[in-house]
């Protein structure tokens, strides 16, 4: 019999995605004490698997002016609550001469009729912004695009919930609702990490789990249908561009750049999927992005990729019967917001769909509709209290770790990690944290909250050293270490896989050569 | 074209790497005039171990102790392996005659006749190998004797943890001991790398102060294991002058690169090569091949701005795979990168690799390479040779998958020895001029 923990909570929040941690923040801002259940860690999902894009909004000005009037105010609003998340990088918009001459002309006007800002630029103009850009393009416009740490932005959110008195538990899969009464009683959560049942008593229960969130409602016997949108991302090896990249067409596959740090993102592919079930980046994705890459930056069809990823956006089934399409893009990108009082359920609440850029607005609404269940008049202060906690999260930014070395030149203080420059101080200051605050601290913890096997070598040099390190400090025992190296090259080959072919190639065929036909590790049970 | 040397060659080695340095030793010590052209060659990365053959074909899943049996299978079953073609008393005679070479040069290899070696790692994993340094001698015998151990690491070195490695050893060993010492003369530095450590061992005065050291944390231990830092050129030498005054038997355990015991032997099979009928062009690769005939080739070596020119008779093919850039991955296709002979692949890039990247099994990519004839030249489709005085060795070769096989050196000095052989041969019957 597994050990029991019993917890009661005035709300639980299923998902630790930028949904569930931002309504965390919230309500915690609001003084209304919450729990956060996340089956396997901070961003596992969507959250974690975008181009962290900060939308101008002038991607939705045709599809849905609301919606990019929506991701106009709350970019301005994140910009000021948490500049140490976004980097401003502004972006382009531009045309090849095969896209839709109609909607190019367009744009400007409904970009205004939107009220989002914008600047017409010359050919020239862009080419000298961005020299690597296509000398082919035939209209060019300037907007006000930034670029986001999604990782960043949870752990922040999360982090400062913790610090006014909210609980945070990763790797706890609910598994089931005691409902009697019409309302959610007891939640029932399999604590994976601890080998624990957990039994937890809430007021309220919040359903922010993202594309699995058609399956939460259905452990309350609720059925909406989710449209499941698998849209996956390359990652280059260096930094292309400065601006965001955009294709001035109607949105479709491969039409985005982000820079993020020292690499960029390209992406995405839109897949209708059936099942949550295994989900990567395939070859095929892969191969059919560079294509419609190379058209708006050449270059990209040449440069070393790292690696792919993979998400599932969350779209809500109600909408598609208002207005079906089979182009999963055109399904408003707003959230749905739902009280399943409606469905006889007094406790119970789903939160779904949405984008990055407006979790916080997503999560204000949760917010004030809980608020007033509980009569809580304080009102949401998540867009003026700056987004920032007093834990270690800079490490999660691509380029940060370096700027923000602590103990920087003490003298016992060396390197673990020279793709990400990650040095050993900086481990250390993150296991005890991560040991204080989050218990076993392991390879992949280590991983989703610094840059940690996320550069050029994918884990090939730093997994060892720091697997090392680990066991110096006694963190791991016996042949923990082991497996925990294993589990991250695993977890890194699945997005190399594919994007293997010339200098990637060569990294994994010396990966392999060491962890394989030197340590062994494929024979290790 | 304008160029400042001009080279004429009997025969051009292309590949600095195992199979080009094995090859340039047995082509030194048969007095052929050659030259050996190359990059790095990837010995840092090297473990220093020469494998033959460590996975059992009949147990899935384990390693073996018995190559010998092991290649009876593959002469059998496998025809298209590199070893098919190869009789057991050619291979050890392969062994022999490099490992002979290497102890002549002061780098002394052991092992048994029969039977691999269980060499334990840094991660506490064991290693079959067939021959192995004589400084990690003790490596494989301490596993064998229930003694104490005691195991040192170094301040700042990141390629070796005790810990790690006794943690890991806890399943078959209890009484293992670590320490963490600063290495003598580096107070100063916050980090240490390997090849400096080794180099620095070679002298008398760190090794007294290593000793001075060690001995005080010597309790009942009968054996000392350290990272592979003994020394670049006299290792065995400063191996036995740290066992007698310390009193302990003394063992290297090869480490993640920068790997020692890789340096050793490249800088070892150097120092053969010296005064011999074999040239070293170091870190100029062959970029580009003007004229390709069965008469011989025009290449440049370097760069095609500023080339130096060299006409060889034959060329052996041992640049290695995709890491040597022997072999070059497209987004499509697998092409070999000299000459552009046909490679064996396993067809679209959905192919290369499975999901699962620990699968037993391994990945059909590592399978790719170059085919050749019964004299180890390079064959196309038709399985004739694409000239008759190509030839190839090493991992660039089709139908082996080293890295799981374990057989990477093996694989590159049984070839090497092949090849050369069969050079002489061709040259004997009048085919090369």
């Amino acid at each position: 019999m597994p050990e029991k923990k019993k917890l009661e909570t005035k709300v639980l929040i299923i998902g630790g995605g930028v949904t569930g941690t931002g309504l965390a923040r919230d309500l915690a801002l609001r003084g209304i004490p919450c729990v956060v259940l996340e089956k396997d860690n901070i961003n596992s999902g969507a959250s974690g698997r975008n181009h962290g894009l900060l939308h101008s909004g002038a991607r939705y000005v045709s599809s849905d002016p609301a919606s990019a009037l929506e991701c106009k105010k709350e970019g301005d609003i994140l910009k000021k609550i948490a500049p140490h998340c976004i980097e401003e990088t502004g972006g382009l918009y531009v045309a090849t001469g095969n896209d839709d001459k109609e909607y190019v002309a367009l744009f400007p006007e409904l970009c205004k009729k939107a009220g989002i800002p914008f600047e017409k630029l010359s050919i020239k103009e862009a080419l000298e912004l961005e020299p690597d850009l296509s000398n082919k393009i035939v209209a060019a416009f300037r907007v006000e695009d930034a670029c986001v740490d999604p990782f960043h932005i949870s752990l922040e959110n999360m982090n400062q919930a913790i610090e006014y008195g909210a609980r945070y538990f990763n790797r706890c899969r609910v598994i089931k609702f005691v409902i009697a009464s019409g309302a959610i009683q007891k939640v029932v959560a399999n604590d994976t990490l601890n080998k624990r049942v957990f039994e937890i008593k809430p007021n309220i229960v919040v359903n922010a789990a993202g594309a699995w969130s058609g399956e939460i409602a259905k452990l309350a016997g609720v059925c909406f249908n989710m449209i499941y949108s698998k849209g996956s991302l390359l990652i280059t090896h260096s930094r292309i561009t400065n601006h965001v990249i955009n294709r001035l067409r109607p949105p479709s596959d491969g039409d985005i750049l982000v820079p993020g740090g020292t690499v960029s993102i390209f992406g995405t592919t839109s897949l209708r999927i059936d099942s949550l079930e295994n989900i990567r980046p395939t070859i095929k994705e892969t191969d059919a992005l560079i294509k419609e890459a190379k058209a708006i930056v050449p270059k990209l069809g040449n440069t070393r990729y790292i690696r792919a990823y993979a998400g599932v956006r969350p779209l809500i089934g109600e909408q598609q019967q208002k207005g079906f399409s089979k182009e999963d893009r055109s399904v408003s990108r707003g959230f749905s917001l739902v009280d399943h009082k409606k469905d006889k359920i007094d406790n119970f609440i789903t939160i779904t769909g949405g984008k990055m850029t407006t979790f916080r607005l997503m999560a204000q609404k949760t917010a004030d509709l809980i608020a007033e269940k509980f009569n809580n008049t304080m009102g949401c202060k998540t867009a003026v209290v700056p987004l920032r906690s007093k834990a270690p999260t800079q490490m999660t930014e691509a380029g940060m770790s370096f700027r923000n070395r602590p103990g920087k030149g003490k003298k016992d203080d060396i390197t673990m990690c020279e793709c990400e420059m990650i040095s050993k101080n900086q481990f250390k200051e993150l296991i005890s944290w991560l040991k204080k605050n989050r218990k076993n601290p392991d390879l992949n913890a280590l991983r989703i909250h610094s840059r940690l096997g996320k550069g050029a070598c994918q884990g090939t040099f730093c997994s060892q050293r720091v697997t090392g390190f680990m066991y110096d400090e006694n963190y791991l025992k016996q042949d923990d270490g082991i497996y925990n190296i294993k589990d991250l090259l695993q977890e890194r080959f699945t997005g190399q896989r594919p994007v293997l072919w010339d200098g990637q190639l060569c990294q994994a065929e010396l990966n392999e050569a060491l962890y394989c036909g030197f340590y062994g590790l494929e024979l290790e049970k | 074209m304008e160029s400042c040397w001009h080279i004429e060659t009997d025969l051009l080695i292309a590949g600095s790497g195992m199979a080009g340095m094995s090859a340039a030793l047995f082509a030194a010590n048969r007095g052929v005039n050659a030259f050996i052209a190359g990059g790095a060659g990837g010995f840092e990365y090297s473990s220093g171990l020469l494998d033959l053959w460590g996975i059992s074909l009949t147990k899935k899943g384990q390693i073996t102790r018995k190559p010998w049996d092991m290649l009876e299978k593959i002469f059998e079953n496998m025809p298209s392996h590199p070893f098919a073609n190869q009789k057991k008393d050619t291979i050890k005679q392969a062994f022999f005659e490099l490992t002979a070479s290497l102890k002549a040069m002061g780098l002394a290899y052991t092992g048994y006749d029969a039977l691999n070696s269980m060499v334990m790692t840094p991660f506490g994993t064991l290693k079959p190998t067939y021959r192995l340094p004589y400084t990690m001698k003790s490596n494989v015998e301490a596993f064998k004797k229930k003694e104490p151990w005691l195991i040192l690491d170094f301040k700042g070195l990141r390629e070796f943890s005790a810990v790690f490695f006794k943690e890991v050893m806890k399943k078959h060993r209890k009484d293992i001991r670590t320490q963490c010492i600063e290495f003598p003369g580096t107070s100063l530095q916050s980090q240490v790398f390997t090849p400096f450590l080794a180099r620095n061992f070679e002298t008398d005065q760190v090794q007294q102060k290593f000793i001075k050291k060690v001995k005080p944390l010597l309790k009942k231990e009968t054996y000392l294991g350290l990272p592979a830092v003994l020394g670049v050129h006299s290792s065995e030498k400063i191996l036995n002058i740290l066992e007698k005054e310390l009193g302990v038997k003394i063992f290297e355990i090869p480490t993640s690169p920068v790997s020692v015991p890789g340096i050793r032997l490249k800088e070892t099979m150097m120092k053969a090569l010296e005064n011999s009928s074999v040239k070293t062009l170091q870190n100029l690769r062959v970029v580009k091949v003007l004229k390709a005939s069965d008469k011989g080739f025009d290449c440049l070596l370097g760069s095609e701005q500023n080339p130096v020119r060299i006409h060889a008779k034959a060329i052996l093919l041992a640049t290695g795979r995709f890491l040597g850039r022997g072999l070059y991955a497209s987004q499509k296709k697998i092409r070999e990168s000299i000459f552009d002979l046909p490679v064996c692949q396993p067809g679209t890039r959905r192919k290369w690799y499975r999901q699962d990247y620990f699968n037993q099994q391994g990945h059909k990519i590592h399978q790719a390479g170059i085919e050749t004839d019964d004299f180890a030249r390079a064959v196309d489709k038709e399985k004739r040779p694409v000239f008759n005085n190509l030839f190839v060795s090493g991992s660039i070769l089709a139908h082996q998958d080293w890295i799981r096989t374990k057989c990477g050196a093996g694989l590159s000095i049984v070839t090497s020895f092949h090849a050369i052989r069969s050079y002489l041969q061709i040259r004997q019957g009048g085919k090369i001029c």
